[in-house]
């Protein structure tokens, strides 16, 4: 059994045979994938199934391999709820398009960071779990992330999901979409006519200064300042992809590279230390 | 005039809670007395907060009478940020005094690229 990581996920999309009628999605032996890594092949596959690729994913049987992980994909039996908090996520569920059972799609909306922030500190809060930084820092995380897919990407839903890791203690959260991307924001101002002929990497850096991403506007342009910034004070790192590249924030340090595939959008993830 | 933030808006996150709040803030000034402005009845600020509602008040001359108090050394912090990001003059009261808030700059990140694939960790 192999698992995906970000480290692979790319040269795993890049072996999707994409000229087939019917592309091959093995998963058969896949025996882990991690947040990150599902949010963008999940992406992968609406990217172009809307393009009209209809893809055949091959799982293992059920009960071997991430088959049941696939085919249940419910929040609450990944973060070890309490039977009060698995009723009220499924409350949300009835009750809101953007519950956190799930992966889940988020829709576009002026109010749905908020909304999502919300919920996310009501499960680690009923979960009896907190992230460094406490709530207002998720609060702060979750709100600026969503909100930045709401205003830059162009696209009506993204995906997002949280995970709990309690032998690593962190708690991840990916979001993703397969809509403009940071390049193409950016090339939307002149300002910034030179990233043409530059790598997404730039595009990815310069996105995280403030400022930036505002289209010349007098407003705009710190969200993903604020959420490096205030990732990077929880002790957290923050991973983003965007068209072939990727950027790694951790520490005092910023790593850029290819992420072995290009998709369109902006995928990431933010590891949070837990308390 | 003093007044609590929670007077102005339900809700510290987002550029669309920072717009109510400045529109509320508009529609209970009388153009001429100073405000004071307690920020410590909401936990979260997020950055795109601050900055919509401060830049539209230093757009229409409200900052400079205004005075924001609080203890938080977060949300002191997110005032410096603001404040370095905007280069604007945002002050706030402590201890009966009022002090022009320090402008906090970014954190400094060694960049390097990798022609590998992407890491789980840095270090």
């Amino acid at each position: 059994l192999i698992s995906l990581y970000r480290s692979n996920i790319g040269a795993f999309c890049a072996d999707v045979d994409l000229t087939s009628e019917r592309p091959v999605v093995d998963l058969s032996n896949v025996g882990w994938i991690d947040p990150f890594p599902l949010i963008y092949l999940g992406l992968f596959l609406r990217y172009h199934n809307k393009r009209g690729k209809y893809f055949k994913v091959r799982k293992a049987p059920y009960g071997h391999g991430i088959s049941n992980y696939l085919a249940r994909m419910r929040f609450c039996e990944r973060f070890n709820f309490s039977a009060e908090a698995i009723k009220r996520e499924r409350l949300h569920h009835l009750e809101s398009s953007t519950s956190l059972n799930d992966v889940v799609d988020i829709e576009s909306s002026e109010d749905v960071g908020e909304e999502v922030a919300r919920l996310v500190v009501e499960v680690l809060l009923e979960a009896g779990h907190s992230v460094r930084g406490g709530h207002a820092a998720l609060d702060v995380i979750v709100d600026e992330l969503v909100d930045n897919f709401a205003r830059h990407s162009q696209e009506s839903l993204a995906a997002f999901m949280m995970q709990w890791f309690p032998s690593k203690r962190y708690v991840s959260l990916a979001l993703g979409d397969c809509g403009l991307g940071m390049k193409s924001t950016l090339l939307r101002n002149s300002d910034y006519e030179h990233l043409a002929e530059s790598c997404d990497a730039e595009a990815i850096t310069l996105s995280l200064q403030p400022l930036v991403s505002c289209r010349g506007s007098a407003l705009g342009g710190t969200g993903l300042t604020d959420v490096k910034e205030t990732v990077l004070a929880c002790g957290g790192s923050l991973f983003l992809a965007s068209g072939s590249d990727y950027a790694m924030i951790q520490g005092d340090q910023i790593r850029t590279g290819h992420m072995g595939f290009t998709l369109p959008g902006v995928q990431l993830e933010a590891r949070l230390p837990t308390v | 005039m003093r007044l609590r933030i929670e007077r102005l808006v339900s809700a510290t996150l987002g550029r669309k809670r920072g717009r109510e709040a400045y529109e509320a803030l508009l529609a209970i000034d009388d153009g001429q007395s100073d405000l004071v402005i307690s920020l410590d009845g909401s936990e979260a600020y997020s950055l795109s907060f601050l900055d919509e509602f401060l830049v539209r008040m230093n757009e229409n001359h409200l900052l400079r009478r205004t005075t924001f108090e609080t203890d938080s050394p977060l949300h002191i912090k997110k005032l410096g940020r603001a404040s370095e990001i905007r280069n604007v003059t945002i002050r706030r009261s402590i201890d009966g005094r009022t002090e022009v808030v320090t402008p906090v700059p970014g954190p400094t990140l060694v960049e390097t690229s990798s022609s590998g694939p992407p890491p789980e960790d840095i270090n």
